[in-house]
């Protein structure tokens, strides 16, 4: 059930609003009167904006389809994909002799999206339910919320996107889903069930962080330049601007090929114009390697939920890249079931932010029954309990001081979760003991995984090797991780929140500022 | 700061240029304006060129190293000191293999390299420890660092193993014209061909146009695999009669040649190559061994390993179990010699053992005992109970190729 001390007092109106930042497409969505969700068109009259922004000067920034068509203009000045970096604190881009993290560059899409909506409905947007890919890892949806923030709203909840997807559809109770959602950049799969009434609870989940619709573009866009490359021997992806038009060809040619069994591109390089004609079975064939890696995320959740393909009630497509006749046909193969493509599934995760937003918001819970007349109110207020993605450990000692990861908390376990651990002394007269957080991630390039977080506990009396400490983790549904560790004998303690890299503290402020004075067109 | 040097520096190499100002096309005399400049402009198309997947690993990685190329130009004649370290240092590099370590071929795809890390990782774990495992550990992490990145990998392949004769890990279509861009394309200046030892294509093809003249006498060799340490004979021949110098080495550790260097004046002479029983873990590892004269040209030969079939040559796992008197210490040392087969297990207690259970069967006591016929890759679960000691039990793993101990503190019972 919504939790009442979050909502706000009167005085301070406004609205809140469910937003899905993607990789390629972003979108704003709003509780209408009635109970219905409305997704908010921009100022160009889509209600899905391209998560591409074009600096034109050191403050004046275009976002969405005016970005893109500055892409084969000044390619260096035009910034998409930038989901794909979030969390990496080392990357930066430079336009106008200014560096932008991709948290600030988030934001501007996001302020964005709030601008329009603002517009459009006349009223305040005073706080937002954003989403996330379920792969992130805590740093990366600290860096979302960090966006959001940069862009002036409150941030009432950081919600991964197949959950969300799982509330934008009504799930009778007792059932189990199956949600895909291959969006544009990340692939995602979740096994969710509805328990009871109120609650839905995510089995397990997998996926790739890798893979989304921009994959297939890339394979067309390779396929494409390669043909060209053997008629002209000149490569349209050797300068920007030309790759940049050869890409947008590609993505007109991919639509097409959902409906359509073939599909004609012109392509100009160097002087050089060809014609050059893409099949649907090519398209497929090329796509091979790709639809396996999504069924095999597919097959890992079935296991790690110990269930079959039988067993499932529904399966859910969602993400735009879902709506690729090659997704269907190959689940229905392996499922022996017919995969169910939601209505919108470009917009079905932020149709689930604004669920869950509306959970939130006063004025969502004062309808009367008979004002009801969307089936997904159903759905506003359902708790998602949620699991954990990445196996969460601590760094120790083996009896022969070779380091070991031991896990506290699996993958899969229902959040809020609490695992307590007694380790001991690794050495006579230690005076303190230093805590190793490890996240273990699809994609750590370290077996071990990765070390996310460091914690000391110091001024202890000395003592002989083997004198117990424990170690408690915390791990909330905002996915920050506390650490507790406790020495047993004194009870003295220590307790601290992971900081973990990339989040912006102190300079918060200072970079808001920032953002406010950059004018979004 | 050497690290940050070796890698932008062999990225810089993998991606066709000599060093990082070639990449940057900082050629002949410049100034830290322009380099900055030349900086800014490959920024600039890195940050368009971001998403293109023919370009995107190389503008990420470029993106994100721009402060560091920025400290290098400001202060050039550091990293220009350490090129000259390297090319000076190379001819005596010790090549870690780490197409080896995984037990993968130079040509395998990622998804074969992770599954290969995957396993060996799982293979070291479930092994009893020694002072190897740390070792192999760090070398599994590295090798998988270097070979999941395909930048990494690729300035990798150039710098370590093209001299194996083998080709670059690069993604074909992005391969082959970025290299042929760096040898024929018009940023590479004519300072390319004169100064720059391209630890590559350059020897091979040299080696096509004329090549050392030293020949080994064979073009492959095959070592049988034994328990002890193996050794065969190669002759090599000179063709000519000049007299130039050349070292003879190999890229696997496991093998040694000697002698290391060839003597110029004689015509024909015999090098042993001995190899320790490990060279060969489960039949995939296969070594070079190069022959490089002072002027760089190499010729090479593929040696292999081949398992001896005769079931006599098994697996034999030793392990002692040692008592000591009054410390009420059991010592476990297991020593896995040799691959194959069939496991032979041995267990050496002092005083000896009133009885053993091997899986839950009791097999008797005694002092020194042998059992054939243990299956290995699965666990064997191993009791040992010895009259006023503690109980000794362990799952022990037996896998192929492996040398392990472990010690195993115990308390004596008291009376």
């Amino acid at each position: 059930m919504p939790d009442i001390t979050k909502n706000i007092p009167m005085d301070e109106a406004g609205v809140v609003a469910g937003i899905d930042l993607g990789t390629v497409f972003s979108s704003l969505g709003i509780l209408t009167d009635t109970g219905d969700v409305r997704l908010i068109a921009n100022a160009d009259g889509n209600t899905l904006t391209p998560s591409a922004l074009y600096f034109e000067d050191t403050t004046k920034c275009y976002v969405g389809e005016e970005a893109l068509e500055m892409a084969h203009i000044e390619p260096w000045n035009v910034v998409q994909f930038v989901k794909s970096h979030m969390g990496e604190a080392d990357f930066t881009l430079e336009f106008h002799g200014r560096e932008w993290t991709p948290q600030e560059l988030s934001s501007l899409i996001i302020k964005k999206l709030i601008n329009d909506a603002e517009l459009e409905i006349g009223q305040r947007v005073r706080a937002v339910v954003i989403t996330v890919p379920a792969s992130f890892n805590s740093a990366q949806r600290l860096a979302t919320q960090e966006a959001a923030q940069l862009a002036g709203v409150e941030v009432l909840e950081v919600v991964s996107e197949p959950n969300a997807a799982a509330l934008s559809v009504s799930q009778p109770r007792g059932t189990s889903h199956m949600v895909f959602d291959l969006g544009g950049g990340t692939f995602d799969v979740t096994i969710t069930k509805r328990a009871e009434l109120g609650q839905i609870a995510v089995v397990a989940s997998s996926g790739d962080p890798n893979l989304g619709g921009k994959s297939w573009d890339d394979l067309l866009v390779t396929e494409v330049a390669t043909l060209f490359h053997t008629r002209t021997g000149t490569d349209p992806r050797d300068t920007p601007e030309s790759y940049q038009d050869l890409h947008r060809s590609c993505l007109r040619a991919k639509e097409a090929l959902t409906t359509r069994t073939m599909a004609t591109l012109s392509v100009s390089h160097e002087g050089f114009r060809e014609t050059i004609t893409i099949t649907r079975q090519k398209f497929e064939q090329l796509s091979m390697d790709l639809i396996e890696r999504c069924l095999n995320s597919c097959e890992k959740v079935l296991s790690a939920g110990k269930m079959t393909w039988g067993e499932l009630d529904k399966i859910l497509l969602v993400g735009g890249a879902s709506r690729m006749p090659m997704i269907a046909n190959a689940i229905k193969k392996l499922a022996k079931n017919e995969p169910d493509l939601h209505p919108d599934p470009a917009s079905a995760v932020t149709i689930g932010a604004v669920i869950v937003a509306s959970g939130f918001s006063r004025a969502a819970n004062n309808y009367s029954d008979d004002t009801v007349i969307s089936d997904l109110h159903q759905n506003i207020g359902t708790k998602v309990m949620d699991a954990t993605r990445h196996s969460l450990g601590i760094l120790v000692m083996d009896g022969d001081y070779r380091e070991r990861f031991v896990e506290m908390i699996a993958p899969n376990t229902v959040i809020p979760v609490e695992a307590k651990g007694r380790f001991a002394y690794a050495y006579d007269g230690m005076t303190s003991v230093q805590v190793n957080v490890i996240e273990r991630t699809d994609n750590s390039t370290k077996s071990a995984g990765d070390i996310v977080g460091t914690l000391h506990l110091t001024d202890l009396p000395s003592r002989p090797r083997g004198t117990p400490i424990d170690v408690v983790y915390r791990y909330g549904t905002d996915r920050i991780l506390k650490v507790d560790i406790i020495d047993v004998e004194t009870g003295a303690g220590n307790m601290a929140t992971l900081n973990l890299r990339g989040v912006l503290g102190d300079v918060m402020e200072a970079k808001r500022a920032d953002i406010a004075m950059t004018v979004i067109g | 700061m050497e690290h940050i040097y070796t890698a932008l520096h062999n990225t810089a190499v993998s991606l066709g240029a000599t060093d990082l100002f070639d990449y940057l096309k900082l050629t002949g005399e410049w100034t830290v304006n322009e380099a900055e400049d030349a900086v800014a402009k490959r920024r600039k198309w890195a940050q368009g060129q971001r998403s293109n997947p023919k370009f995107s690993d190389e503008s990420k990685w470029f993106i994100r190293s721009v402060s560091e190329i920025t400290e290098i130009i400001k202060a050039p004649a550091t990293y220009t000191g350490f090129v000259q370290s390297l090319s000076a240092k190379e001819p005596n590099k010790v090549f870690v293999d780490h197409y080896e370590n995984l037990g993968v071929s130079p040509s395998a795809s990622v998804s074969e390299i992770e599954q290969a890390h995957r396993e060996r990782y799982r293979e070291t774990r479930t092994l009893l420890q020694s002072e190897d495992s740390h070792h192999t550990y760090r070398a599994l992490d590295e090798a998988w660092t270097v070979l999941s990145n395909p930048l990494a990998r690729s300035a990798y392949d150039v710098t370590h193993r093209v001299s194996a004769g083998v080709g670059l890990g690069w993604d074909v279509d992005q391969g082959h014209e970025r290299r042929a861009e760096g040898f024929l394309g018009p940023h590479s200046g004519p300072s390319f061909h004169e100064n720059f030892q391209f630890p590559g294509e350059e020897q091979l093809r040299r080696k096509v146009s004329h090549g050392p003249n030293y020949r080994f006498s064979k073009s492959a060799a095959t070592l049988p695999i034994l328990g002890t340490p193996t050794t065969i004979t190669l002759k090599v021949k000179k063709s000519g009669s000049g007299q130039q110098p050349a070292r003879l080495f190999t890229d696997s550790k496991w093998l040694r040649v000697s002698p290391t260097h060839i003597d110029p004046s004689a015509t024909s002479q015999t090098i042993t190559l001995t190899s320790s029983p490990r060279f060969m873990t489960s039949n995939r590892a296969l070594a070079k061994l190069t022959l490089e004269t002072a002027d760089r040209q190499r010729t090479s030969v593929a040696i292999t390993g081949k398992r001896t079939v005769l079931s006599s040559i098994s697996r034999r796992t030793r392990a002692f179990i040692i008592l000591l008197f009054g410390a009420g210490l059991i010592w476990l040392s297991q020593q896995t010699q040799t691959t194959y087969l069939e496991t032979q297990l041995e267990l050496i207690m002092t005083p000896e053992a009133s009885s053993i259970y091997l899986d839950g069967v009791n097999v008797g006591g005694g002092s020194a005992r042998t059992f054939t016929g243990v299956p290995h890759d699965t666990p064997i679960s191993i009791v040992v109970e010895s009259p006023n000691f503690e109980t000794w039990r362990q799952r022990v793993i037996v896998t192929e190729g492996s040398e392990r101990t472990v010690e195993i503190n115990l308390q004596s019972v008291e009376q």
